[in-house]
């Protein structure tokens, strides 16, 4: 869609699926033929043709520069195809098993699988295996010579933490996924793969932990996903888009990470985590709105810190939220709220600015958030001279030059740096945009908008719910059980249960600490 | 539908914005309400303060504010004629003190009484003060040292003074309204005068103002404001008391009083009604310029029973003060009201007469705690 | 409609009686019983244990939701005539409480903005929840309770601490009995408001606990109101009977936090809207339910609309003035709410008592949506 808009359809595109079905011949000829059309205008594509053993045998490998590494061509699959043959298996090149023959005996790669359609073929090409074809051998075969260059591991950019792990997933979904497998030593750990995407036939995985994961969770996404019929995934962002409940609304339902050891907090406790090849993030859902207050490090520091950086957060939380709008209602509507002294010297401030409090409210936040944006699309070497411009000077030259007033100036930056607080940028998305609809109630009906902003979104995110989980769990619906485990954080001794969710059969996460004592 | 619902609302949002809404720019701080009977109207004046820029600093000398006041038919109809001079929105919430003038005192409370308790605007938690020989023009008009603005430095001494002097106890717009509408009780209210001082007018408290029924029928001394302070109900802190030294009368020694509690009981026998008051408070020692030894276990007996004998004396004069006005300040009548409510009803109707027979049986018990950092006197060569 | 758990049940509960009460209760209170009108209050736990007895018994012996339980007892015809009155008084109930509350707000905070904006702002609110659905109100309602329900704690532990004169409370002996039974009535009437337990319980959990949770109700209801009239009479005296309006928000008026947080009069009525726009959607929902049910509809979430506009044009032709307003709330809402929330239950009951207990089988429930 995104990339084929518009234009006329693909000439013979019927055609050149349906030849894509097609098994391939055992005559090496007519497979290069056809495949020649295939490939025409793929400069990347790369065909050797040779020949080997004796009597010489007619043979073509396919492979796509870049993507396959082509010294294990050569040493793994050319070497021993045309100087290791032993002259015994030359001579069954005839027969039909020749090519299991190879596969097994010739082939010293570590991944050789049969493939028999062309369709097959080009997915394992494009992924960057090679593909050997064998005249008079219907069928090919893929070996594994994946080799291109990936960003490493590396710390994660947007996720920084100072305790726990510091690795961060990269582009590659097998070394995502290795990096999950190393933490999680079990077989109940599941990666169920499937492909997405009708032209990327993007790798999806699907990673849960059985017998934690709810069976009908499970269950009821991979339904989704397999309902998923869109051209090309090139992100998670794509998948979380597709298969959340609620579409039409900034509340996200899932959370985005790029942290394994998050990821594997989180399928600890049940939840389903999606990972796209090419995409650094994963997808971790059901989710409920409050755990974007929680930080994984909440869980690798001592509990009692962890508990108040948590409680600071949502303190930060509401600011980010509710400041600006507050302070708008109490300058124009509840002047009697503020102390004598205060309100003296918003006064003096105040003197001379030309625009009533809501519309500088408005402006300085669009000008944040302006900077904010050019601060994200900025080239490193010039980000901090733009900062430094827009921050410091604009801001300073304004106030000088009564445009703006200063306790305005403070009340933004301060609403700035709150949501900067919030551990998942999905949650600063939320706050950013939510915000001017506060200023607006504001200005509108001073407190009183405000608190029926309030209760509109409040219903608003009552109604919705994540893979059935109401996404204000656990406070709306109630439960007293996980409840403390979001304001504070629970001592790791005291979490003997999981957090439930809807259908979960096995709740237990370790024997109750006192039972131990006791026992001993 | 809800598109259009959003689209109605959100139109709404830029159509009525702007009802109620006061910028601070376009705004006056009031920081004193006053309110007065002058030449036979109502009027209202107001502090109000002179927000500058603080780059523009403005002089130091110059006076940061100024005082307005309109008369009008009400007190509402002269708030709202200041606008007639000012440019500006004033915030009546904001105002900080609440000045009865003299003249209005003495006149009828009826004036300001259902104004002050239905505004909205006017703070029921606000401190409320009567003038004496003045009118509250000069009284905003006064640079009180050190506060830029009077009507803070009223509110400021009231309260400064309440736990170092312990004079006056502030009296809420909340209380003296309570007082003027409930039987049995009768509001005072601290009063202002002006006093020169090196030829600079400064601002001062003295004494308390005595109403009965709608009207203020004479005041409380200094000596008889202390009194009253001692019959308030709840816990008072703070205060000095100075006595005679019990070894040589032209001596003082000072207490200092931590904290006094009352207990007011009245007792009915037929149309004659008595009071039983006990006083129980504590102090410390603070000062003597006796050279004497007092502090001794006798010596500090004595000193107490002093102090007891100097608190009883203020009571009593409070007392009769409040007697010759025929003005139930103490609320006696509440408390009876409270213990006795059947006679109450009888004597309700003739409260005026009886109040003035009761003679109070009054029992104070001082008791010194601590003298802070000596325990003897100190000893002064000869 | 989805299962309501035992909390959300609570929290339904309470809105229905609680909001209006806390603001209300301590005036009319003080007006029958002066300073005595905190033990009217603590009185009213008796009777209230029998209103909740006598739905609760309704409901085990009933096997249908409320406006079907009156074709049930009442026989066809009758029960479907009190079945229409019923969608009308409870849009009266929710019109009441919208222009109530909006004089609230006018008088003390907002006089100048036209009350057509407030009310068309509060039945946004309630139609909003409504078109989306009882589920995301029921979970609001949650959140709604534990933060009004602190809220009112902490202003009237302040109220009470900050003025501590405990002489007003005197004397305790001058209660006389028919001001007492008023007082009495005027306290006890208001957990009538509960009435919709009846429809609500079938859609409980459990509905052996109802009484239980109907007894937290009537406790929180008790403390609350007790505690919101002692800080009124403390801090307020005579007054608070006489002649305020409001004299709960008059109290809080007074309220100040060390010397920078004062007049937080504007914040008590934000946090109150809250409570409010559940003790409007409630009985708005509760109109719409019958409707639903006397006429078989599939559903009632289009009915969110043009009821809102009959409670909109009903809430201001409903009086010219406060003085009506405040007859209107003394002298017929009282007889009007006790009718229809207390009387019919009453008859109900009387029915139920000569009946036999249905027989054990699952109550049949409508089923407007899946759980």
């Amino acid at each position: 869609m995104r990339f084929i808009k518009s234009r006329k359809p693909l000439v013979d595109s019927t055609s050149a699926r349906e030849l894509a079905q097609e098994n391939l011949s055992a005559q090496l000829q007519d497979n290069i033929d056809i495949l020649s059309k295939f490939l025409e205008r793929c400069s990347d594509a790369v065909i050797k043709e040779f020949a080997f053993g004796t009597p010489s045998v007619k043979a073509a490998l396919y492979f796509f520069d870049g993507l396959a590494d082509r010294k294990e061509i050569e040493l793994n699959i050319l070497k021993s195809l045309m100087l290791e043959l032993p002259p015994e298996l030359s001579e069954q090149s005839g027969e039909p098993e020749f090519l299991k023959i190879v596969m097994h005996r010739l082939l010293p790669g570590a991944d050789v699988k049969a493939i028999s359609t062309f369709d097959e073929l080009v997915h394992h090409i494009s992924s960057g295996d090679t593909v050997l074809l064998i005249d008079g051998s219907r069928g090919g075969l893929a070996v594994s010579t994946r080799s291109w260059e990936t960003r490493s591991i590396d710390t994660p950019e947007n996720e920084t933490t100072i305790f726990g792990p510091k690795e961060g997933f990269n582009e590659t979904l097998r070394m995502n996924t290795a990096l999950l497998r190393r933490r999680l030593k079990s077989t109940n750990f599941k990666i169920e793969g499937l492909v997405l995407g009708k032209i990327t036939k993007t790798d999806v995985v699907l990673c849960y932990m059985d017998h934690i994961a709810p069976p009908k969770l499970v269950k009821e996404v991979q339904e989704r996903l397999a309902k998923i019929d869109i051209d090309g995934i090139l992100d998670t962002g794509y998948i979380a888009e597709l298969v959340t409940d609620e579409k039409h609304s900034i509340f996200t339902q899932t959370l985005h990470t790029e942290k394994p050891d998050s990821v594997c907090g989180h399928l600890l406790e049940g939840r389903i985590a999606i990972l796209v090849d090419g995409s650094p993030m994963a997808l971790i859902l059901p989710i409920s709105f409050p755990q974007y207050m929680i930080s994984p490090e909440d869980y690798y520091t001592n509990y009692v810190a962890a508990s108040l950086f948590r409680i600071l957060r949502y303190l930060a939380f509401f600011i980010a939220l509710l400041l600006p709008s507050l302070y708008v209602a109490i300058i124009t509507y509840h002047q009697e709220m503020l102390p004598t002294s205060l309100i003296l010297t918003i006064a003096a401030t105040r003197q001379g600015v030309p625009f009533p409090a809501f519309v500088e409210a408005l402006i300085l936040e669009t000008t944040f958030e302006l900077l904010r944006e050019a601060g994200l699309r900025l080239p490193r070497s010039v980000g901090p001279a733009v900062s430094i411009v827009g921050a410091l000077i604009i801001g300073d030259a304004a106030v000088r030059a009564g445009l703006v007033s200063t306790p305005m100036v403070v009340v933004v930056a301060a609403t700035g740096i709150a949501s900067f607080v919030m551990p998942s940028y999905n949650a600063g998305i939320i706050t950013r945009i939510a915000r001017f609809g506060f200023l607006i109630a504001a200005g509108f009906l001073g407190f009183l908008g405000i608190m029926v902003a309030l209760v509109l979104m409040l219903v608003r995110m009552a109604s919705l719910s994540s893979f059935g989980q109401p996404y204000l769990t656990p406070v709306a619906p109630f439960d007293s059980t996980q409840i403390t485990d979001l304001l504070v954080r629970r001592p790791w001794f005291a979490m003997t249960k999981r957090p439930f969710l809807e259908g979960m059969e096995n709740q237990v996460r370790q024997k109750s600490h006192q039972d131990g004592e006791a026992k001993e | 539908m809800k598109r259009v619902m959003l689209f109605l609302l959100i139109c709404s949002v830029f159509l009525s914005s702007g009802c109620d809404t006061v910028e601070i720019n376009a705004a006056a701080v009031p920081l004193g309400l006053a309110m007065d009977y002058q030449n036979g109207q109502s009027t209202v004046i107001v502090q109000l303060a002179q927000t500058t820029s603080p780059s523009s600093g403005g002089s130091s000398n110059e006076p940061k504010f100024q005082v307005l006041s309109a008369q009008g038919g009400s007190i509402a109809e002269a708030a709202r004629k200041i606008m007639l001079e000012l440019p500006r929105l004033p915030l009546w919430s904001q105002a900080g003190v609440l000045v009865v003038g003299e003249d209005l005192a003495n006149t009828d409370l009826a004036l300001l009484a259902d104004f002050l308790a239905r505004n909205r605007n006017v703070r029921k938690n606000i401190p409320v003060f009567v003038t004496i020989g003045a009118k509250p023009q000069q009284v905003f008009q006064t640079q009180a040292p050190l506060e830029d603005y009077s009507a803070r430095a009223l509110s400021g001494i009231l309260e400064a003074q309440r736990y170092q002097l312990g004079y006056y106890e502030p009296v809420e717009l909340n209380e003296f309204l309570q007082k003027l509408a409930s039987p049995g009780v009768e509001p005072v209210l601290p009063q202002v005068r002006l006093v020169e001082e090196d030829g600079k007018k400064m601002i001062t408290l003295d004494g308390l103002a005595v109403f009965h029924g709608r009207k203020m029928v004479g005041s409380l001394n200094e000596n008889q404001s202390r009194g009253y302070r001692w019959l308030r109900s709840g816990i008072i802190q703070g205060g000095l008391i100075v006595i005679p030294s019990p070894l040589s009368a032209d001596r003082h020694i000072t207490l200092e009083l931590l904290r006094s509690q009352a207990t007011v009981v009245p007792d009915v026998q037929g149309n004659h009604v008595t009071v039983h008051i006990k006083i129980k408070a504590e102090g410390n020692f603070y000062e003597s310029d006796d050279p004497n030894e007092i502090l001794t276990l006798d010596g500090l007996h004595q000193v107490e029973e002093n102090g007891e004998e100097a608190i009883k004396a203020q009571i009593t004069d409070s007392v009769q003060e409040a007697h010759r006005l025929h003005s139930d300040i103490f609320g006696w009548g509440q408390n009876l009201a409270a213990s006795h409510p059947q006679e109450w009803k009888s004597l309700e109707g003739n409260w005026e007469q009886i109040f003035p027979m009761i003679q109070p049986d009054i029992q104070v018990e001082f008791n010194i705690r601590r003298t802070y950092l000596t325990y003897k006197t100190f000893p002064l060569k000869e | 409609m989805g299962k309501i758990s035992d909390f959300q049940m609570y929290c339904i509960l309470s809105l229905l009686v609680g909001p209006v009460a806390v603001l209300e209760t301590p005036r009319v209170m003080a007006h029958q019983l002066q300073n005595n009108s905190w033990i009217g209050v603590l009185a009213a736990f008796i009777p209230g244990i029998l209103i909740i007895a006598m739905f609760s018994y309704i409901i085990k012996k009933s096997q249908s939701p409320f406006p079907l339980i009156l074709e049930e007892h009442l026989g066809k015809y009758l029960g479907k005539a009190l079945g229409f009155v019923y969608i009308f008084f409870f849009l009266l109930v929710a019109s009441f409480t919208v222009r109530w509350f909006v004089d609230f707000i006018e008088t003390n905070v907002l006089p100048q903005t036209p009350i057509s904006i407030f009310i068309g702002v509060l039945l946004f609110l309630g139609f909003y929840s409504l078109r989306t659905g009882m589920q995301s109100f029921v979970r609001v309602a949650e959140i709604i309770i534990i933060v009004d329900l602190a809220f009112t704690l902490i202003i009237a532990f302040m109220g009470i601490g900050e003025f501590p004169r405990f002489e007003n409370l005197l004397p305790l002996t001058t209660i006389h009995m028919k001001p007492f039974g008023l007082g009495l009535f005027s306290a006890s009437y208001i957990l009538g408001k509960m009435q919709p337990v009846l429809t609500f319980s079938s859609y409980s959990l459990n509905r052996e606990r109802i009484f239980k949770i109907m007894l937290w109700v009537v406790a929180t209801y008790v403390v609350l109101i007790t505690l919101t009239t002692l800080a009124t009479i403390l801090s307020l005296g005579s007054l608070s009977g006489t002649v305020l309006v409001f004299s709960t928000f008059s109290m809080v008026r007074l309220l100040r936090i060390g010397t920078f947080i004062q007049n937080i009069d504007i914040v008590f009525i934000g946090i109150w809207i809250m409570a409010i726009f559940g003790a409007t959607t409630l009985p708005w929902f509760m109109s719409c339910y019958c409707t639903q049910q006397m006429f078989h509809l599939k559903d009632y979430r289009f009915l969110a609309a043009p009821t809102a506009i009959i409670i909109g044009i009903f809430s201001i032709v409903l009086s010219k003035n406060i003085l009506e307003l405040i007859i209107m709330e003394t002298d017929i809402i009282p007889l009007l709410y006790s009718l229809f929330f207390l009387g019919i239950p009453f008859i109900l009951f009387l029915i139920c008592l000569f009946k036999r207990a249905p027989e054990q089988t699952q109550t049949t429930v409508p089923q407007d949506e899946p759980a």
